[in-house]
């Protein structure tokens, strides 16, 4: 009753963030907000610190991992862990190193690769063959190794004693744990975060964290406007022997990605667990009450497919006893990446959850970019891939979840090669996806879960219309891809013919006023000049504060007072969200998304034009109908189709903008009318290929939010005289300072396409011997007939690792550059390539 | 004649009311549902579950180790509309053995309903031994008659009270007749006493079913008739420890299955089929008849161009003489004498026997009517039941002991991937055989039960199915 009362009075006092969660992660963040000066946060938690999932972890600390923002984050928390073991708080931190198994040549390169992005942040690994693997444990089987990977600077804790360092911080420079404390309901005032509601009171707040782990789904309902964290629980595994002889105090960790399982020292045993290729969901209907410090009941058949492949690797395995098998759900996102960032629906309601088992390993940089995002709204590093704004309404959906998590479990311990998810497919498609499918398309799902087509695979009318893209083709899903002849006849056809791609997963905004207000308010949010003459299409970035992009995207004026905005295809959630925080308060300007409305078909190629001209009586000329205008035509017996003179690969042709209902005709027409202007059907791979050989950037990849239009060599969109944007001020300042990191185009000498590792994005470049970049974007130039990489150059100082201001000299002159794909420099020319635009 | 036979077993109409019809959306006419595609399923998934386990029986000892028999599952699906299959199952009190009948009922279920009712009894009698039958007569006019035999009821059986005491008294009359015989017959008997005593008991029966129809001074009992004109077939196991019997007097099977010792299962026969496949009874048939009849006794694949099954219960048709016959035809008003029928009896009703000693591999027996066999090899239902056996087992979670190695836990867990491998839906052995008889997908057993009646008898028979399963430790406890 006291403590009750006692914790009402604390509930009642307002402070400035609420974290919801008592885990590793809700820890940490509050951890380094008081770190970083915010210290009047309270913590909540439904049962004890640490009683959802953290206490069963296998606190692992492994860094070489499949993206940069995660290495970055897991290389951060185990020097967090090491430091805090230097100070004298013991998290167990124990420097064993990891030893990563090869089983396969495509897993050598897929590790090479990693090594080399690791390499960056001070991650030391070296390759070691089976001999030398077998010596440094010698219990292995090493056999049917390829190679091993150590990594002498990973490690692992003991959550237990990291649970217990997080205890101890409960009372730490102000920051206030409540346990026992249930969240009935976030409350908002409009869609900004005004406070929490639990079962002692309620409680003032700005800032709302969630952290809830497997309970973050169900707490991102419990607000008026309920906010999506895609995740479902899963059993997860592992299995603790009891003391082993052959096994060491010292011996690394061992993970057999191969075989989807690691091992551990545990007390003198092994602790082994792993990532079945098939897991098993668990709470689909809500989790449990009370489910705090609770296991779930031992499945071992569920088990087996793993206790074979340790028992594969760990021979004398054989004869050791069981301690126990630990059962303890864990939650799986959609992609198997974190779930991090900002929620799109809410203002300051920040979310940090979906650690897909890795949350010990994670903690510790989660915790600081998620404090640097809450307090400077923008974490210092790039986090596109782990931000929650990735997701659409799709992704929450629990049965999709259910269904999906069953795979992504598995890719935890993959990393490497990316291969396309198979579960959840086919739930969004464009109208046109029968017609294409009947056509042969591979798809694969886009970011908003529409499948589009990648390439058509004429030679094989009957297959499954998602396979698996990376099938290998003798040097494996890194080397030469099956799809390359297929793409290049599309790729052709664009250039020399005429070529259709359905782009309707693209993003499409409507914006309009009764006055000139949207005018105000794109001028605003923009940083080109939008206010041109209705008809045109602008292209403009959307900067934020720090000038970086927030969205790239077309403008296209309809009317005096109307525009309709096109998108990347993963920005809708994103960009719609920052649109809508940025509109006039007095609600003159509607913004509404029209994403679905439309079916867009991409008529590219010089014959685009011809085939055109027989399906509508608009003048189609060069004179009449100007590049990046837009008209509203007839195409066939359909009417109303938005036809935009751009192409986004540029090539001649229109992207028609057909309301849905008329798309069939319209892609039947063009395609009976193509036959004889020989048009085919072309997917993505192909577009890639087209933009990446004439240096279009593209958003998300060469475009972040770290990067403003003057790295990237698109100051030309940027019209400083108008003023008065977001990102102004950064971009002026940047302007006299002068920029840190260019955008440059390469091409690739000296590559055997049919025997060579492929570039993929994210291989080091070197210039004179020094490192001085990674790529961003790559495809293989049909023209140029050679690889080309975007890729950004700095200037770093070998020495102090400072970036110095760059200069065009710097880049061009007396320049040798170099790109490591797996473990091989391959010379490569920078500069911008122009490509002749007669194939003939 | 069809429509006679239908008029005499109509005092069984209103009992019939007690078997399973199809739901009268299973009338729909096929046509309506069907499109381009082919039938269209007019059951749900849960309906054809709930149809298929309607008459779905399990029974269990709860003691383990202790009996030979540790658990039996029974189920039946109708096509003809009553269905005509019985089933019966028995335990004698004295020893303690347990009987299993499968009875096939053919021209309507009288035969076989009365079968299912009386069969079990005379075989107890037929067991007995003088002593005990002296015993029995003594309590059996009494009140409280000694039980000799517990018949277990199954949900959808019925009988009726006044024929019930008819075939009491035709029972008694074989006690009493036995009892005076006793003393005399033992030297002659050949084979086995308890074969011999299930040979006696069916032809006992069969010899009471006729005599009771028999008109008496042109009065005619229409119930009896009905029994007799229509026939059974009958397959019977006795369970007594480690002895297994079967009697089969037709066209139903009895099946072993058999774990070997390569993990396969094994089906071993034990009966075989009186029907015109069967080359040995064809030619016994023809020994029995003057050479000159040889090519009617069996045309078209049937007995005299009639009947199936070369053994049975009933069918006074193809057993009576002909002048008896002539009485029957001048009380009922038509034909009942087959053509070409110049030297009966055509038919018995005497079963083969078979004996089997159970083994420690000897896993379960099934025992049906033709209905299964008919759709399934014999090999195919002991492998089903097989798989439904080891999804059975790992139904109950593992648990890994803190002794066991890991290489021991995962040989244990590589056997169980395999019981869980089995796609089982049915709790029950039988209505896992139905489900596979029927087609297993979902669509083809939806399109065999709504079959409207007068097509469904051409598409599959009654299906009627015991699986008997042995308790392994009892019979291991044996053998040590």
């Amino acid at each position: 009753m006291l403590r009750s009362q006692c914790l009402r009075l604390r509930l009642c006092s307002p402070s400035k963030v609420v974290i919801g969660g008592g885990g590793v992660i809700g820890c940490s963040i509050a951890y380094h907000l008081a770190k970083q000066g915010w210290t009047d946060v309270v913590l909540l938690e439904q049962g004890k610190l640490t009683c959802g999932t953290t206490w069963h972890a296998a606190g692992l600390v492994g860094r070489l991992r499949g993206s940069s923002g995660e290495i970055s984050i897991v290389n951060y928390s185990s020097q967090l862990y090491k430091q805090l073991d230097d100070e004298g708080y013991s998290t167990g931190w124990k420097q064993c190193g990891s030893l990563n198994l090869c089983r396969t040549s495509d897993r050598v390169v897929a590790s090479k690769r990693a090594m080399l992005n690791a390499k960056r942040f001070g991650v030391d690994a070296e390759m070691l063959t089976p001999e030398e693997v077998q010596e440094m444990v010698p219990m292995l089987r090493t056999d049917d190794l390829k190679a091993g990977v150590f990594v002498p600077g990973d490690g692992v804790v003991n959550p237990t004693d990291v649970t217990r360092w997080l205890r101890k911080q409960r009372k730490w420079r102000g920051v206030k744990f409540i346990e026992g404390c249930k969240i009935n309901q976030v409350l908002l005032e409009g869609s900004k975060v005004a406070g929490v509601e639990t079962d002692l009171g309620h409680i003032k707040c700005d800032y709302f964290v969630n952290c809830a782990g497997q309970w973050a789904r169900d707490l991102g309902q419990l607000s008026s406007i309920p906010v999506r964290v895609p995740l479902h629980s899963c059993e997860h595994y592992y299995l603790v022997t009891k003391a082993m002889d052959a096994v060491s105090a010292s011996m690394p960790v061992i993970r057999d990605y191969d075989g989807y399982v690691y091992l551990r020292e545990w007390s003198g045993g092994l602790l082994a667990g792993g990532f079945e290729p098939e897991a098993k969901p668990v709470f689909h209907e809500g989790i449990p009450e009370k489910f705090e410090f609770q296991l779930l009941p031992e499945d071992w058949d569920h088990f087996q497919i793993l206790l074979d492949q340790m028992l594969h690797r760990v021979p004398c395995l054989s004869d050791a006893q069981v301690r126990n098998l630990t059962n303890g759900p864990e939650s799986f996102t959609p992609d198997g990446k974190y779930i991090l960032g900002r929620a799109p629906e809410v203002k300051n309601y920040f979310i940090a959850a979906g650690m897909n088992s890795s949350g010990i390993a994670a903690a510790g940089g989660v915790g600081k970019h998620m404090a640097e995002w809450i307090i400077r709204s923008e974490p210092s590093i790039d986090l596109w891939m782990l931000d929650v704004r990735r997701f659409v309404d799709l992704h929450n959906n629990k049965k999709f979840l259910r269904d999906r998590v069953r795979e992504t479990l598995g890719n935890c311990l993959k990393g490497g090669a990316s291969s396309q998810l198979r579960s959840s497919r086919r739930v969004g498609a464009s109208p046109l996806h029968l017609r294409m499918h009947q056509r042969s398309a591979v798809f694969d799902q886009s970011a908003r879960g529409v499948e589009r087509a990648i390439y058509f695979d004429y030679l094989h009318p009957h297959h499954d219309d998602f396979q698996d893209t990376s099938i290998p083709q003798k040097n494996g899903s890194y080397g030469k891809p099956l799809w390359f002849d297929k793409v290049k006849a599309e790729y052709w056809a664009c250039r020399a013919g005429v070529g259709l791609i359905d782009m309707s997963t693209f993003t499409k905004f409507d914006l309009r006023s009764a006055g000139t207000e949207v005018v105000d308010f794109l001028q605003y949010v923009c940083s080109n000049d939008v206010d041109k003459a209705v008809g045109t299409i602008i292209h403009t970035g959307m900067q934020n504060h720090h000038g970086g992009y927030e969205n790239d995207c077309s403008v296209v004026r309809l009317a005096d007072n109307r525009y309709f905005m096109i998108g990347p295809t993963a920005q809708q959630t994103r960009s719609y969200a920052w649109l809508k925080d940025h509109l006039p308060q007095d609600g003159s300007v509607v913004l509404s998304d029209v994403t679905s409305m439309y079916t867009a078909i991409n008529v590219i190629g010089p014959k685009a034009q011809e085939l055109l001209a027989e399906l509508t009586d608009a003048p189609l000329g060069k004179q009449d109908f100007t590049h990046m205008t837009c008209k509203e035509i007839n195409v066939g017996q359909a009417s109303g189709i938005k036809a935009m003179r751009l192409t986004h690969s540029g090539e001649d042709g229109w992207i028609l903008y057909i309301p849905s209902e008329y798309a069939l005709h319209v892609y039947d027409s063009l395609m009976a009318y193509g036959e004889n202007y020989g048009i085919r059907n072309t997917g993505y791979y192909a577009l890639r290929a087209l933009r990446t050989e004439k240096f279009f950037a593209y958003w998300g990849t060469d475009l972040t939010p770290q990067v403003t239009p003057l790295e990237c060599g698109r100051e030309y969109r940027v019209k400083l005289d108008k003023g008065g944007f977001i990102g102004y001020a950064a971009l002026v300042a940047q302007r006299q300072q002068g920029i840190k990191k260019k955008l440059v185009q390469f091409l690739i000498e000296d590559h055997d396409l049919d025997e060579d590792v492929w570039p993929w994005g994210g291989e080091p470049i070197f210039r004179n011997g020094q490192y001085c970049g990674m790529t961003t974007s790559t495809a293989y130039g049909f023209t140029l007939d050679r690889h080309v990489c975007l890729g950004y150059v700095e200037d770093i100082d070998p020495v102090s690792g400072k970036r110095n201001i760059l200069t065009s000299d710097f880049i061009l002159k007396n320049a040798k550059y170099e790109v490591d794909i797996a473990g091989k420099r391959f010379p490569c020319k920078a500069g911008t390539f122009r490509i002749h635009h007669d194939p003939t | 004649m069809a429509a006679t036979l239908t008029k005499l077993t109509c005092t069984r109409r209103s009992l019939n009311c007690l078997l399973w019809t199809p739901p009268s959306r299973g009338y729909v006419p096929r046509g309506y549902f069907r499109e381009k595609l082919g039938y269209v399923p007019t059951l749900s998934p849960p309906e054809v579950t709930s149809l298929l386990i309607q008459n779905e029986v399990r029974v269990e000892r709860q003691v383990k180790a202790k009996y030979v028999v540790g658990a039996f599952e029974s189920n039946q699906v109708a096509s003809n509309n009553p269905i005509e299959d019985r089933r019966a199952v028995g335990r004698l009190t004295n020893s303690g053995a347990t009987l299993y009948g499968i009875f096939d009922g053919h021209g309507g279920p009288s035969c076989a309903q009365a079968v299912s009712e009386r069969l079990l009894d005379y075989i107890s009698v037929a067991l007995l031994s003088p002593e005990e039958l002296e015993q029995f007569s003594h309590t059996m006019r009494s009140d409280v008659p000694m039980e000799l035999i517990e018949h277990m009821s199954f949900m959808n059986a019925y009988s009726s009270p006044t024929l019930t005491s008819r075939w009491k008294a035709s029972l008694q009359k074989f006690v009493v007749e036995s009892l005076s015989m006793s003393g005399f017959d033992d030297e002659h008997i050949e084979g086995s006493l308890l074969g011999e005593a299930l040979k006696t008991a069916f032809k006992r029966l069969d010899n009471d079913l006729s005599s009771e129809a028999m008109p008496v001074a042109n009065t005619m009992d229409e119930d009896m008739i009905g029994i007799a004109l229509s026939g059974a077939c009958a397959c019977v196991a006795h369970v007594d420890g480690l002895n297994l019997h079967v009697a089969n007097s037709g066209d139903c099977r009895a099946v072993l299955g058999k774990l070997e010792d390569s993990n396969k299962w094994c089906a071993i026969p034990l009966s075989v089929d009186h029907n015109p496949d069967n080359g040995q009874e064809v030619s016994r048939l023809k020994k029995a008849h003057p050479k000159s009849e040889s090519g009617f006794i069996i045309k078209s694949n049937r007995l005299l161009s009639q009947l199936i099954p070369l053994r049975a219960f009933g069918d006074v048709r193809y057993k009576w003489r002909v002048q008896d016959l002539k009485i029957l035809e001048a009380a009922c008003g038509h034909t009942v004498i087959p053509m070409n029928y110049y030297t009966p009896p055509y038919l018995t009703v005497e079963p083969e026997i078979r004996f089997h000693r159970l083994g420690p591999r000897d896993k379960f027996l099934v025992i049906a009517s033709d209905g299964l066999w008919e759709m399934l090899p014999s090999e195919d239902v002991v492998r089903l039941v097989g798989e439904y056996l080891e999804a059975r087992d790992t139904e109950n979670k593992f648990h890994a002991g803190s002794s066991l190695s890991l290489g021991n836990i995962n040989r244990s867990l590589k056997r169980r991937q395999q019981g869980l491998s089995h796609n089982v839906k049915d709790s029950n052995a039988a209505t896992h055989l139905i489900r596979h008889a029927l087609g297993f997908e979902h669509r083809l057993v939806s399109e065999m039960l709504t079959f409207p009646p007068y097509v469904a008898r051409n598409y599959r028979d009654d299906i009627t199915i015991t699986v008997i399963f042995f308790d392994e430790d009892f019979i291991l406890n044996q053998y040590s």
